[in-house]
């Protein structure tokens, strides 16, 4: 593997392919789940301040060099998704977002159309804008076209641990869409189905509730992280080909029931 | 008299400035993004005083996916 197998999103260079959500985990764990799963990315969301109960911010918790990327999750369509990225900016978190225009509240699937007018608006104000998509492949090149930085096709519905359920529109999309970075998010349930997205070729993976629901989040954290790295490396080698038969690892010549003739 | 807080109705003493409602509710250095009738409003205007019916939104950064 070269040394400089890096992922290069709106000008900045990583070398995590993993992005880690940080939903559902309680803020003292973040610092720990950052390390261990080496990444260079988490999302966050924007909500009013609950004065019953104050939440603590999760930014102060989270290192200076790793990116915060604000999901646009509560946004019903482009407008809202819109003000919801300028809002986040204005709170700090620097100009990437993850679009997020949900209408369906029992598999949180997300809105393509009005996610390609969102992508297509915030682009041109500068954001470095990743979408979150159904893996459809037309819906994808019109993002490339509006200027996304990646497109983010779900596995599964979000939170749900099921996996690449998508697999082979996904299969396409890393096929097909190659000006921009293919990010798998949502539905990635174990480390497995990471290194099984990466060795398909997908650029990158984002993995929340996955973490934050397992027993010890740090450590899974870094499971992550070597089923990512696993996974990368497994595509960069060139998988081997498949067969229904089987093809004998070892000489067909030289037996020693020949040799006791 | 009144404000909108986060779609709630709230009650404030007349000329109570954003900085001093926010201190009242106890975010007195939280970090948060504050919206007044719509617009952003930026911290060096939180000395203003609250306008009655006001809609004032306080937002924050929560863990999210």
């Amino acid at each position: 593997m070269t040394k400089e197998d890096r992922l290069v999103i709106g000008g900045k260079s990583l070398k995590s392919r993993l992005f880690i959500g940080t939903g559902k985990l309680p803020n003292k764990l973040l610092p720990g789940v950052i390390a261990a799963s080496g990444t260079e990315v988490v999302t966050v969301a924007l909500r009013r301040v609950d004065f019953r109960s104050p939440q603590e911010n999760p930014v102060a918790y989270i290192p200076e060099n790793v990116i915060i990327m604000p999901n646009t999750s509560g946004a019903r369509n482009a407008e809202e998704a819109v003000k919801i990225a300028r809002l986040a900016q204005a709170a700090g978190c620097g100009n990437w977002v993850k679009i997020e225009v949900i209408t369906d509240q029992k598999y949180l699937l997300p809105d393509n159309e009005e996610t390609v007018k969102a992508t297509e608006i915030l682009a041109k104000e500068g954001f470095v804008v990743l979408p979150y998509i159904m893996p459809d492949l037309i819906i994808a090149r019109r993002l490339e076209e509006v200027g996304a930085a990646a497109v983010m096709p779900l596995g599964a519905p979000i939170g749900s641990n099921r996996g690449l359920r998508s697999r082979e529109f996904l299969r396409i999309l890393v096929e097909e869409i190659t000006t921009i970075p293919v990010i798998v998010d949502a539905g990635i349930g174990k480390p497995s189905e990471a290194a099984a997205a990466m060795e398909m070729g997908v650029d990158a993976v984002l993995v929340n509730t996955a973490v934050a629901t397992a027993g010890d989040p740090v450590l899974m954290a870094g499971a992550f992280a070597a089923a990512v790295k696993a996974g990368r490396e497994g595509y960069l080698a060139g998988l081997g080909p498949s067969s229904l038969y089987a093809s004998a690892s070892s000489p067909l010549t030289g037996f020693l029931h020949e040799v006791s003739k | 008299m009144e404000i909108y807080l986060n779609g709630e109705r709230e009650k404030v003493n007349p000329g109570e400035t954003v900085r001093e409602l926010l201190s009242r509710k106890g975010l007195g250095d939280a970090r948060v993004v504050l919206v007044y009738n719509g617009q952003v409003l930026p911290e060096e205007d939180w000395g203003e005083p609250l306008e009655e019916e006001a809609a004032v939104e306080v937002l924050t950064i929560v863990g999210g996916g």
